[in-house]
């Protein structure tokens, strides 16, 4: 084992602050020997400074002082924080045990061997899957475990181009290679080229005879101030419309009766602005309405990735729609674990992309109530959550908190930062401060789906163009070509 | 009251400060300054550098005091030249009926171990600096030469007499000798001067000693250091110093100097900690019986 540093100034059975020998990254692994066994490290934090160069005030010291402390290796002081994770006996059993006493002052720290963090990471158990690898060890390889991604939920939190549709790619292809079922909620069209197997694009119909009449004014596009015209549409929209086998010309007669008939001028004027919003509506998005189509559940096959299309849908409908999927899909499981006629006879994990648009903190949004419920039950009838967010601080803390898991990175924001620490008990203020460093794909994966806390070098889906950054130039010098005969110079030259 | 009759005596001191700027024989001080230094362009020359300083502290008890000492003899790589001498000791108060104070007589133990640890190592090296001025400390030493420890403290500056690459550095010397102004040489020089430069060596006698006197600047804008060293010492002498310490010197200190004090010192929560080991932690200090009501 290599030696290095020691343990300095107050220790804790959880926390222990150490002077390196030598340049000590944050993400490290070390070990040191307590009374209970030798106990697991993750280096949080660590800083390098300069005695001398600490004390200078002006440019001209500065540079003097540089000189004089090459000469002097007992100026430049390398100081690490590390959290414990565990010791080490009961880590490689699957336990998280804490020491109950901190390691002695002036304890030997250890780099921990590739070999045993080899042990503690990969694990090829059948509910494990491989993710990453150790982002301080390119050598050691990181496996998580899927059966907790799919009972105790998931949050992927992180700044954009971060990775978060790339891990979540990852997890789905996962999933897949495990006959799994898993619907992602796609509210901006970053899966549509995701070419992996047993991968199914969905474009959402519903019925809107199981809308009430709200929901329905809100799926045709009439304004949420426009309160006559969507008085007018309830009155229109009767029983008698919603068990008409014509639905639409059932409603378009009630409403023309009140366009024609009403003694009101003002509302035979709103009665007509309403029909010809209903006309437009079909006209733009007429497909996602199916007067047909007995439940969304037709439409998710079992056993596969199905890529639910929101992309052109407004806010407030793309929640209406997640809120039937998804309450079917809950209702669902429950039949199945009752043992009736059931569609999905094993777990379905749901993966809600831009998840703040959906469960937001400051509202109810049409959605919440039922992702809230998945969030406190699904364990219980084998629906669970992935939540995936930019900005974590905007997402619903109740819902958050019923996560079990964590990836994390690129969270700039003192907000996102805090609020994942209040979210997480294992990232501290020290780790916290490091996630906006953290490169492209370099996430700290917590909580139950991993063995104990790391940050990782998440995999690339080679499958995977959505996330990236288009590249517009080359976009527009391809177009520019298309249909033009190539000339090289010499025939330039020729003309 | 007393904290405006203060302010009122700090105004007189400035108007004072003013009033000599101004004066003719303040000019003539500052001519003479600059027309005894001498700019200087150094050349990198790479020498075996030491620096010896100690650190002292005290706790004092109802009827003695506990004292700490450790004197250091080290590299700019902080890296000890020889073993270093350390004393922890309880005293009474006039154990010998002098009556001074723990400072001056830890003080005065501090620099014998200073001296000791100079004469060792100088054999080794090509410049050992020490913090201080030699001639200072001898002439304090004459004022008390009736304590007991002050008899024995030519005992330690003996070995030192013309000892050339013994240099006694301080940055805040009061030392008059050269400008014989109003205020110490060091006022003037910085006042006229900002170059790399150095003054020539005068020398003194004391007590049996030759002592030459210079002042030399490290680095360009910073302030002039005033350097002490027991025997005869000429101009090349002089700028090799200067080749010696100006690329590592941080603000114009030589940063040996700056490592030394740095190690040797002995700060207070160490003080505590070597009280409780020599069991007198649980006595009242003095500053405690203050403290208390």
């Amino acid at each position: 084992m290599v030696e290095i540093g020691i343990v300095v100034g107050e220790a804790r059975p959880e926390w222990i602050q150490f002077f390196a020998k030598d340049v000590v990254r944050v993400g490290e692994f070390v070990t040191v020997d307590t009374v209970d066994g030798q106990a697991l490290y993750l280096v949080e934090s660590s800083k390098l400074e300069s005695k001398l160069l600490s004390r200078v005030h002006d440019y001209i010291t500065a540079m003097e002082a540089k000189e004089a402390s090459k000469v002097n290796p007992r100026d430049t002081v390398r100081y690490c924080t590390a959290r414990a994770v565990g010791l080490v006996k009961d880590i490689l059993k699957g336990i998280r045990v804490y020491p109950t006493l901190p390691p002695d002052p002036g304890s030997p720290v250890f780099l921990a061997e590739d070999e045993l963090l080899r042990r503690i990471f990969h694990n090829d158990s059948k509910e494990w899957v491989e993710v990453g690898r150790l982002l301080r060890r390119n050598s050691v390889t990181v496996s998580v475990n899927l059966n907790k991604v799919a009972s105790r939920h998931l949050a992927i939190l992180a700044a954009t181009g971060k990775g978060k549709s790339n891990l979540l790619a990852l997890i789905a292809k996962r999933v897949a290679e495990k006959n799994g079922t898993m619907v992602i909620l796609d509210y901006h069209a970053e899966y549509y080229d995701l070419k992996i197997e047993k991968m199914r694009f969905v474009c959402p119909k519903i019925n809107p005879r199981y809308l009430d009449s709200e929901e329905l004014a809100d799926m045709l596009d009439i304004r949420s101030d426009a309160t006559k015209q969507r008085d007018v549409l309830r009155r229109a929209y009767t029983k008698d419309v919603m068990r008409s086998p014509n639905f639409w010309e059932a409603l378009e007669e009630n409403l023309r009766n009140e366009a024609e008939n009403e003694e009101d001028f003002q509302t035979r004027v709103t009665a007509r602005r309403v029909l010809e919003i209903i006309e437009r509506s079909l006209a733009i998005k007429g497909n996602i309405f199916d007067t047909e189509v007995e439940s969304p559940l037709n439409l998710i096959e079992p056993n596969k990735i199905n890529v639910l299309d929101l992309s052109g849908l407004t806010e407030i409908q793309a929640q209406i729609i997640v809120a039937h999927y998804l309450t079917e899909i809950l209702n669902d499981r429950k039949n199945a674990m009752l043992k009736r006629k059931s569609r999905f006879r094993s777990p379905v994990v749901i993966a809600v992309e831009e998840a703040h648009t959906f469960i937001p903190q400051d509202r109810s949004s049409r959605c919440s109530g039922v992702l809230a419920r998945i969030a406190r039950e699904g364990r219980k009838f084998g629906v669970s959550l992935i939540l995936v967010s930019q900005r974590p601080c905007k997402l619903n803390a109740d819902v958050a908190s019923q996560m079990g898991s964590f990836a994390i990175s690129g969270l700039t924001h003192p907000r996102d930062q805090n609020f994942v620490m209040e979210v997480t008990d294992e990232v501290s203020t020290e780790l916290g401060a490091s996630l906006s460093s953290l490169n492209t794909g370099e996430m700290i994966l917590t909580g139950q789906w991993i063995t104990v806390p790391a940050l990782v070098k998440v995999d690339l889906v080679e499958e995977k163009h959505m996330g990236m950054d288009l590249d517009a130039v080359g976009l527009w010098a391809e177009d520019a070509n298309v249909g033009r005969k190539r000339i090289s110079t010499e025939e330039l030259i020729k003309l | 009251m007393t904290l405006k009759q203060l302010f009122e005596r700090a105004k007189l001191v400035k108007q004072r400060l003013q009033e000599e700027e101004s004066s003719e024989r303040f000019r003539e001080w500052l001519s003479r300054a600059k027309d005894v230094w001498k700019s200087y362009k150094p050349s990198k020359v790479e020498k075996k550098v030491a620096a010896i300083d100690s650190g002292w502290n005290y706790r004092t008890y109802c009827g003695f005091y506990l004292y700490a000492i450790r004197a250091v003899a080290v590299a700019q790589s902080s890296e000890t030249v020889t073993d270093p001498i350390v004393d922890v000791d309880i005293l009474p108060m006039e154990d010998d009926g002098s009556g001074i104070s723990p400072e001056l007589y830890i003080q005065g133990i501090a620099e014998c171990y200073e001296h000791d640890l100079a004469s060792k190592v100088a054999n080794l090296l090509d410049i050992v600096l020490v913090d201080g001025s030699i001639l200072a400390r001898l002439n304090a030493m004459r004022t008390l030469s009736r304590v007991k420890l002050f008899r024995e403290y030519a005992v330690y500056v003996r070995p030192l007499k013309n000892a050339k690459n013994i240099l006694f550095v301080s940055k805040y010397s009061q030392d008059r000798s050269l400008v014989h102004g109003a205020l110490g040489d060091v006022y003037y020089i910085n006042r006229v001067t900002n170059d790399i430069g150095y003054t020539e060596p005068i020398t003194f006698e004391r007590d049996g000693m030759t002592i030459s006197v210079f002042y030399v600047r490290l680095s360009k804008n910073s302030d002039a250091i005033h350097v002490e060293v027991p025997a005869i010492v000429d101009l090349e002498y002089v700028r090799s110093v200067i080749d010696a310490l100006y690329n590592t010197a941080v603000k114009g200190y030589p940063y040996a100097l700056m490592v030394a004090h740095e190690i040797a010192s002995l700060p207070n929560d160490f003080m505590d900690m070597i009280s409780e080991v020599a069991g007198l932690s649980v006595l009242p200090t003095a500053r405690e019986v203050l403290e208390v009501g």
